[in-house]
């Protein structure tokens, strides 16, 4: 039994897009503050220009039902579904207009990369960027960081009922507080304790370093935005490779692991059981596979001959690794990870990162609970294979408390994971029909689908536009985790009866 | 005897610009692209690489400065000393077009000295041109189309707010 979206659902669906494309609309005021103190005048008038559209469409879509209903489960899903792509089209406007990218599409990749965290990008000449256009690069990995609909939740901005609903269709699982807008408001006070503390320490290593005042706190702020919500982004083409710095890239690795855990456990670790850290499954799965993936990532580099045992190793392998499960901050070029890091190092770094991250995290990727979960059903299929027949077997894990695996957590677990399969293999697909090899298709599907920014050299500007197109859908897709995507296929085909076309 | 003594003093100046790596390389100039995705071969070998210096020079632990120097869209790091990063007046940002350098160093894939960094230790660094500030192009249409679409917004929201208030009476 499918249920269609009725006309008075979709002017339900369309006012709150509506309201999400406003927001962005008025988070375009920070960039055009920037713009007027570093006198940026033509960069100004872009984001003027930008915010003029966002704010008359999201209001013309706000008109479209004035006073909504309840917001319903199928609702919540078709607005975030179209709300991120309305959100990424309007974002793109300004940056479209900066002489930065080739075309709207490329600007549309990368505010969807911004918003979903990715740190996958096609701007071209990055280095002679606009300090205001910079400015909005990384604003919306922290507001994407966090969820477009939580940052919406936690202003409270005339989201009725249904806000946990939208809480989850953003791809989140687990209601922190009792009440699902003070979960949001912890979402964002997390952040800003984790985003000042990084800002302060990254600006003072980059003073040392010999950055300006202000060039110093600008690059601190969004290095650490970039790195806190696992987005990638960074001010200058080389990545972190900019900075020539331990301290930097260590403070940064911090940051991508902090991003990389669940709000939830933070909450617990605030409230004091810090022993919730060593005894969590998704911590201890996380732990596992960047501790095993760092090893594999070390013999590859060694196994190359370049690399000498040493800092080395922790700057670009072991980096690399937590890099890939989380942010996709580099501290190598693309060609190093294809010619320097051996097969084994270059499959543990496409291991790490489609595991990805820890549930309600910032993070991406199939996360660290459901490989637990499904390891431990396998576990669980073993044991009951051996016991005698007449034994129930009953398997525990713990996550922030203890639990019993059932089949309706394991069957959950695996839905997800094939659906991440299955996005993986088809972009390495589509990268093979356009002529990339193996590796590379693989490497980089994985990167846009598990959102971890991390690029071989496939993402440029001069990458085929339906390739582009490819890795928009996996990056919106992945970072939502698929349901809401789907109800969305599954809307447009009732909405057109293509099942009643393909019966006929 | 003075023509002779001169003639040798030229023959020395002439031999030893010959011989510095300043001049006397005479390896293909690369692009930062180029040397990023270069023959691993190459590893160790003494490179000419051209490109502009961005951003701002940078203290290098143990001792002298970095300078990012960007070509075709790909950015390198190069390991100079005080007086090679002094020697540079305009650095590449959205301001200014920077300094382009040529800088004949060696290249390290895997650097021992900077923990693993993919860098060029410049034997000899030179600014071949200078850069300068650079253009904005004002468009004032672009402010007119969106303050026209702020208007618009604004009666919308009129509208919706009234319409909203009509409906709960």
């Amino acid at each position: 039994m499918w249920l269609k979206l009725g006309r008075g659902d979709l002017m339900l669906v369309a006012h709150y897009v509506g309201m999400l494309v406003v927001g962005i609309g008025l988070a375009m005021t920070i960039p055009v503050i920037t713009g007027l103190l570093y006198r940026e005048w033509a960069v100004v008038l872009d984001f003027v220009l930008g915010m003029g559209v966002a704010l008359a469409v999201g209001t013309l879509l706000m008109n479209a039902d004035i006073r909504p209903e309840h917001v319903r489960h199928t609702h919540a899903l078709a607005i975030t579904a179209f709300g991120w792509i309305a959100a990424a089209m309007a974002a793109a406007v300004p940056l479209a207009l900066s002489g930065n990218y080739g075309s709207y599409l490329d600007a549309t990749f990368d505010t969807i990369s911004g918003l979903t965290v990715s740190g996958l990008t096609v701007v071209q000449d990055l280095d002679h960027m606009a300090v205001s256009d910079n400015m909005w690069r990384h604003l919306l990995q922290l507001i994407g960081g966090q969820g477009i609909v939580v940052a919406a939740l936690s202003f409270a901005v005339g989201l009725r009922g249904g806000a946990f609903s939208l809480y989850l269709a953003e791809g989140r699982d687990e209601r922190i507080m009792p009440n699902v807008l003070h979960t949001a408001r912890f979402i964002w006070f997390v952040t800003a304790v984790y985003v000042a503390a990084g800002t302060a320490t990254i600006f003072a290593e980059l003073t040392y370093l010999g950055f300006s005042l202000d060039r110093g706190i600008l690059h601190a702020f969004w290095l650490t935005a970039a790195a806190f919500d696992t987005g990638g982004f960074a001010p200058q083409r080389m990545n972190l490779m900019y900075y020539h710095s331990l301290m930097v890239e260590m403070t940064a690795l911090v940051l991508m692991i902090a991003g990389s855990i669940n709000f939830a456990l933070h909450a617990h670790v605030w409230r004091g059981a810090r022993g919730e850290l060593w005894k969590n499954l998704e911590t201890r799965v996380l732990a596992g596979v960047v501790a095993a993936g760092s090893v594999l990532v070390a013999v590859g580099l060694t196994a190359s001959g370049r690399f000498e045992p040493g800092l080395g190793l922790l700057r670009k392998g072991v980096f690399q690794m937590i890099s890939g499960h989380s942010a996709g901050h580099q501290t190598v070029y693309g060609t190093q990870l294809l010619q320097d890091f051996g097969s084994v190092g270059l499959i543990a770094i496409i291991i790490g990162m489609a595991v990805g991250g820890s549930l309600s995290s910032t993070g991406g990727g199939i996360k660290a609970l459901r490989v637990g979960v499904i390891t431990k059903s396998i576990l669980l299929q073993v044991k009951q294979a051996l016991a005698p027949p007449s034994s129930t077997l009953r398997i525990r894990y713990h996550h922030l408390s203890e639990r019993i695996l059932t089949p309706e957590v394991t069957g959950a677990a695996a839905t997800v994971f094939i659906l991440y399969l299955g996005t993986y293999l088809l972009g390495t697909v589509a990268g093979a029909i356009y002529g990339y090899s193996l590796p590379e298709a693989l490497f980089e599907s994985v990167s846009a689908t598990a959102n971890s920014g991390l690029s071989i050299g496939v993402t440029s500007p001069s990458m085929p536009s339906g390739l582009k197109l490819v890795y928009m859908f996996q990056m919106w897709a992945g970072r939502l985790e698929f349901i809401a995507v789907l109800v969305l296929i599954a809307q447009i085909v009732l909405a057109f009866d293509l099942k009643g076309v393909l019966k006929r | 005897m003075r023509r002779l003594l001169l003639s040798a003093v030229l023959l020395l100046l002439f031999t030893g610009v010959a011989v510095s790596p300043a001049f006397g390389f005479t390896g293909p100039t690369l692009s930062p692209a180029e040397v990023v995705e270069i023959d691993r071969a190459a590893d160790g070998s003494v490179i000419v690489v051209e490109g502009e210096a961005i951003g701002e020079h940078l203290r290098a632990r143990g001792g002298g400065r970095w300078v990012n120097i960007l070509g075709d869209d790909v950015g390198l790091g190069i390991w100079v000393t005080e007086e090679m990063a002094e020697s540079i007046e305009y650095f590449g940002d959205h301001r200014n077009d920077g300094d382009i350098v040529r800088v004949v160093g060696t290249l390290n894939v895997a650097c021992d000295v900077h923990d693993g960094e993919f860098d060029v230790h410049a034997q000899s660094f030179a600014v071949i041109s200078r850069g300068g500030p650079r253009e904005q192009e004002i468009e004032p249409i672009k402010g007119v189309v969106g303050v026209a679409g702020m208007g618009i917004a604004f009666v919308l929201w009129r509208t919706y707010r009234q319409r909203r208030e009509r409906r709960m009476l």
